[in-house]
C-alpha cells in the first residue's frame, strides 16, 4: 500500500509537471509569455489511489473546458479561491498533524531510557483543590468528584507522556523536510517529511496515517471545485452569448427577466394550494407567489438558454472524485459464515443523532438486507466526557448479555423526558444477570476495551459520533437509510461478483 | 449557480451611488475603544449546534472565549471578537455581553438594542436577517421595507442611545443558497455527511424550509437567494446612510455573503448552523474587515 502510494505520488507529480509544461507550451503557442508560476502561485494537491486513478490539480492546471477553453482554479472568483485555499490549509494542517503523532510514535519507539512511572492516584485533596478552582462543570457533568478525578488523572497522563516526549526530544535527532507554516513554498509535501533517529517518516506514511480525513477533505474539495466551476462555465457561456447578439451582459439578464404577462391570479391559486396554503390568506402571500411566479418564468427562460448554449458548447469538468480509502477496524474481520457486509457504526447512548441512528441500524438489521449486513457498534465519545463513557461501559456490558438493544431502546426513550438518565440504572432492569453485569463494569479490561476502541475510532479520523465503516469504507457524520442501503447493495454485489470490493462513485454535479 | 436580482434591487442602485457622491461622512466623536461588547443576533451569534447539541457560547463569533472545558474536550478556539478585543486592548473594564437570541429576526433588533443599552456599549455587532430569508414557506418572506423599517428604526435607536464615540458593525446575511449546495453537493461525493437525512430528522420540520425544503425548485431556490442579496441591500444602504449622516456613533457593514463557506463550516448536527470552524471563519472575516481590524472596509 505504502509503495503504491509512493509510486503513484511519484506518478502524480510527474502529471503535475506535465501539466504545469502544458500550460507554458500554450503560452508559447499563443505567442504569450508563459506565466511564471513562483512556488506561491502554483498550489498543489496530489492523490494518488491503489487503483491507479489519479486526480490532481492545481491553480495552474486546467480543472474543466468550456468549448476549447482550459478553466483553471486561478479563473474562478475571489472567494471562490479564497475557500479552495481554506481547504487546501486544512488539508496541510490535517498531515502535519499526522506527521506529529508519527513522529511521537517514532519517539518513544526509540526511548532506550526509563518509561515514566505510572502516575500516582488522584487524591481526595487534589480534588477538591481542582472543585475549588474549575470553571463550572459542564452540563453533562454526573457526579462532580468523579469528573474531577477522571479530568485530574487524563491531565496527569498527559502531563507525562509530553515530558517524556520533550524527554526524547533532548536526546534524539530528528528534522522535518516539511516547510513550516507561513513559509513560502506552496503546498507540495516532500517525498520525505521528517527523520526522527533512524526513522525515515515519509509523506506515504502521513498520507496512510490520516488517508480518511484526507479523503473526506478531497472528496470535499472535488465536490467545491465542482460548484465552482459549473458556475462559472454558465457565467461564461452567457457573456459569450451576450457578445454574440452585442448587447451588455446585464442587458442580456434583464431581457430574460422581463415577462410580458403577469401570473394570472388562478396561477396563485395554484401555487398557494401547492404550498398547502389558503388561497384567501395574507395579501402579501399572493404578492409573494405572483412574484415567485415571475421569478420562474425568467428562470426557465435563462435555463433555456443555457441549454441550448451548453449543447453548442461542450462543457467539462476534468476532476475524478477520489476513491475512499477501506480501513480495518479492530474486531470487525469478517470470518467464514459472515454475511457479506460488515457495518461498523461510531456511537454513543446521548449524541444528538445517535437515536435516529440506532433505529436507522435496527431497521438496516431488519429490513430487506436482513442476513446480509452484521452490524458493530463501537463507542465514540470525547475523552474527558466520563458520562459517555459510564454509558459506553453500561452498552458494552448490557451487549454481552445481549441487551444492547433494549438498553439503547430505554435510553432512547429516558433521554425524550425530563430529568437525568442514569444509564446503568436502565440497564440493571433489562440484564438477566445483574451480578454478571456488575462484575463486567468493574472489570478494568472492559473499560480498557472501550477506551481503546474510542481511541481506535479517533485515530482513523472520527471526531464525533455518529460515523460509520462499511466493508471498509469510512462515512463521516450521519447517514440515511437510503444511503447506508444503497451502498450496502453495492457491495452485496461486489462481493457476490468476487472482484476487488470497489463501490462504484457517482459524482453527480 | 449565478443569481439575477429583483427588478426592485436595481432601485437601490442609484442610491447608493448618491450618497457615494455626497461629501465625507458626518464629524463623529473619536473611537471608543471596543472593550465593553455587546451583541445582537440570532443562534449563529449563539453558536447553536456549533459543536455539542444546543448553545455554545464559548464558541460563539462575537462573545466566545476559550476556556478550561473546551480546551479540554478538544472544542475549537474561534478566536471570537471577544478574545481578539482583550488580546488587543487588555483585559480591564472588559464586559462581554450576548444580546442575540435564537430564533431572532430583524423584527427583534429593536429589542436587543433597548436590552444592551443599560450596559453602555462601546462595540455592539449586529447580524441579523438569517431566520428572515429563512421561513417556513418562501411565501411569508418579509418584503424589502418591512427589513428596511426595522433596521432603520434599531440603527436609529442604537445611535441616539449608545455612548458617544462607540462602534455598530453589522454583519450582513450570509448566503442561505449556498448552505443548500454545499451541504447536498457533498452527497455527490462519497461519504460524506448526509444533510438531507439530518434535516428530515429535524423534530420541528425542515429547518429553513424556504431554501431546504424537498418541495422546492432550483428556481425558487434561486429566488430566494435574490431575496437575501435584496435584504443584504438595503441592510447596506441604511448602515451606509447611517455612517454618512450619524455625529455620534461609527457604523460599519460586513458583507457574509461573499464568504464561501464549505462543508467543514457547518455544523455535523444539524446541516444548518455554522460549525465551530465555521465561527472561526465568520470571527476572521469579519475582525480582519471590521473598523479594529488589518483591512477595514471602507
Amino acid at each position: 500500500m505504502k509503495g503504491a502510494l509512493g509510486l503513484a505520488a511519484a506518478g502524480v507529480a510527474a502529471l503535475l509537471l506535465v501539466g504545469m509544461q502544458a500550460v507554458r507550451d500554450a503560452g508559447r503557442e499563443s505567442g504569450e509569455a508563459p506565466p511564471e508560476l513562483s512556488p506561491q502561485a502554483v498550489l498543489s494537491m496530489s492523490e494518488a489511489t491503489p487503483h491507479g486513478a489519479l486526480a490532481a490539480f492545481a491553480l495552474e492546471t486546467p480543472i474543466g473546458r468550456v468549448g476549447p477553453d482550459s478553466i483553471r482554479a486561478r479563473d474562478l472568483d475571489a472567494p471562490e479561491q479564497r475557500a479552495l485555499q481554506r481547504l487546501l490549509d486544512l488539508i496541510d494542517e490535517t498531515k502535519r498533524e499526522a506527521l506529529s503523532r508519527l513522529e511521537e510514535e517514532a519517539l518513544l519507539s526509540l526511548d532506550r531510557g526509563t518509561a515514566d512511572a505510572a502516575a500516582a492516584a488522584i487524591g481526595d485533596a487534589e480534588i477538591d483543590a481542582f472543585l475549588r478552582s474549575a470553571p463550572a462543570l459542564p452540563a453533562v457533568a454526573g457526579s462532580p468528584r468523579e469528573l474531577a478525578s477522571h479530568v485530574l488523572s487524563l491531565r496527569a497522563l498527559r502531563a507525562a507522556r509530553s515530558q517524556r516526549l520533550e524527554r526524547l526530544r533532548g536526546e534524539i535527532a530528528a528534522e522535518r523536510f516539511v516547510p513550516g507554516r507561513g513559509e513560502e513554498d506552496g503546498t507540495r509535501w516532500p517525498a520525505v517529511a521528517a527523520r526522527v533517529g533512524s526513522r525515515t517518516l515519509t509523506d506515504a506514511d502521513v498520507e496512510s496515517e490520516a488517508r480518511v480525513p484526507l479523503f473526506w477533505l478531497r472528496s470535499q474539495l472535488v465536490a467545491q471545485l465542482g460548484r465552482a466551476f459549473a458556475a462559472h462555465a454558465d457565467s461564461l457561456l452567457l457573456a459569450r452569448e451576450a457578445d454574440a447578439r452585442g448587447t451588455p451582459a446585464d442587458a442580456l439578464a434583464a431581457a430574460m427577466t422581463a415577462t410580458e404577462l403577469a401570473p394570472s391570479e388562478a396561477d396563485v391559486d395554484a401555487e398557494l394550494r401547492r404550498r398547502g396554503l389558503a388561497e384567501d390568506g395574507p395579501p402579501e402571500r399572493r404578492a409573494r407567489a405572483r412574484e415567485l411566479l415571475a421569478f420562474r418564468a425568467g428562470d426557465a427562460r435563462r435555463q433555456a438558454l443555457l441549454s441550448r448554449l451548453r449543447a453548442e458548447t461542450p462543457v467539462a469538468f476534468l476532476l475524478a472524485q477520489p476513491t475512499p480509502p477501506r480501513v480495518e477496524v479492530a474486531g470487525s474481520r469478517p470470518g467464514p459464515g459472515d454475511p457479506p457486509v460488515t457495518l461498523v457504526a461510531f456511537t454513543n447512548l446521548r449524541c444528538r443523532l445517535c437515536a435516529a441512528t440506532n433505529e436507522i441500524l435496527d431497521a438496516v438489521e431488519t429490513g430487506p438486507y436482513a442476513g446480509s449486513v452484521r452490524v458493530l457498534r463501537r463507542p465514540l465519545f470525547p475523552e474527558a466526557a466520563l458520562p459517555l463513557l459510564a454509558d459506553a461501559l453500561v452498552e458494552a456490558c448490557a451487549s454481552a448479555q445481549q441487551r444492547g438493544a433494549a438498553l439503547r431502546r430505554a435510553v432512547i426513550d429516558a433521554v425524550a423526558g425530563a430529568g437525568p438518565v442514569d444509564s446503568a440504572a436502565l440497564a440493571l432492569r433489562t440484564v438477566a444477570d445483574p451480578d454478571r453485569f456488575a462484575q463486567c463494569l468493574a472489570d478494568p479490561q472492559t473499560r480498557a476495551t472501550v477506551e481503546a476502541q474510542r481511541a481506535e475510532a479517533q485515530r482513523l479520523g472520527f471526531a464525533e459520533a455518529p460515523g460509520f465503516v462499511l466493508n471498509g469504507l469510512p462515512l463521516l457524520g450521519f447517514q440515511g437509510r437510503a444511503r447506508l442501503e444503497e451502498i450496502i447493495a453495492a457491495e452485496i454485489v461486489s462481493s457476490a461478483q468476487s472482484d476487488v470490493a470497489t463501490t462504484a462513485l457517482h459524482w453527480r454535479p | 449557480m449565478k443569481t439575477r436580482l429583483p427588478l426592485s434591487w436595481l432601485l437601490l442602485v442609484p442610491l447608493s451611488a448618491l450618497l457615494a457622491s455626497c461629501e465625507e461622512d458626518a464629524p463623529k466623536p473619536p473611537r471608543l475603544e471596543p472593550k465593553r461588547l455587546y451583541s445582537i443576533g440570532d443562534s449563529i451569534t449563539r453558536a447553536f449546534d456549533a459543536y455539542l447539541p444546543g448553545d455554545d457560547l464559548p464558541l460563539s463569533w462575537v462573545n466566545g472565549s476559550l476556556g478550561f472545558w473546551q480546551q479540554f474536550l478538544g472544542a475549537p478556539n474561534v478566536n471570537a471578537h471577544n478574545q481578539r478585543i482583550t488580546a488587543a486592548f487588555g483585559s480591564s473594564g472588559r464586559t462581554n455581553v450576548i444580546g442575540a437570541a435564537n430564533g431572532a429576526r430583524w423584527d427583534d433588533a429593536l429589542s436587543q438594542a433597548q436590552n444592551g443599552i443599560g450596559g453602555a456599549p462601546t462595540y455592539v455587532t449586529l447580524m441579523l436577517g438569517g431566520n428572515d430569508v429563512c421561513r417556513d414557506t418562501i411565501l411569508d418572506l418579509p418584503s424589502g421595507e418591512e427589513i428596511q423599517a426595522h433596521v432603520a428604526s434599531s440603527l436609529a435607536y442604537l445611535d441616539q442611545n449608545l455612548p458617544a464615540g462607540a462602534s455598530v458593525v453589522v454583519v450582513g446575511i450570509p448566503d442561505i443558497k449556498r448552505l443548500y449546495d454545499v451541504a447536498i453537493s457533498g452527497e455527490g461525493g462519497f461519504g460524506l455527511i448526509d444533510c438531507s437525512a439530518i434535516w428530515q430528522t429535524t423534530a420541528l420540520g425542515f429547518p429553513c424550509g424556504s431554501m431546504l425544503s424537498p418541495d422546492n425548485t432550483e428556481a425558487d431556490r434561486l429566488y430566494v437567494q435574490s431575496q437575501n442579496e435584496l435584504y443584504n441591500g438595503i441592510i447596506e444602504l441604511e448602515v451606509r446612510n447611517k455612517k454618512k449622516l450619524s455625529t455620534r456613533i461609527h457604523y460599519a457593514f460586513l458583507p457574509a455573503a461573499t464568504t464561501a463557506f464549505g462543508a467543514d463550516d457547518i455544523s455535523s448536527i444539524d446541516c444548518f448552523h455554522p460549525s465551530g470552524q465555521g465561527e472561526a471563519l465568520l470571527s476572521t472575516m469579519t475582525w480582519n474587515s471590521g473598523p479594529f481590524g488589518p483591512t477595514p472596509a471602507p
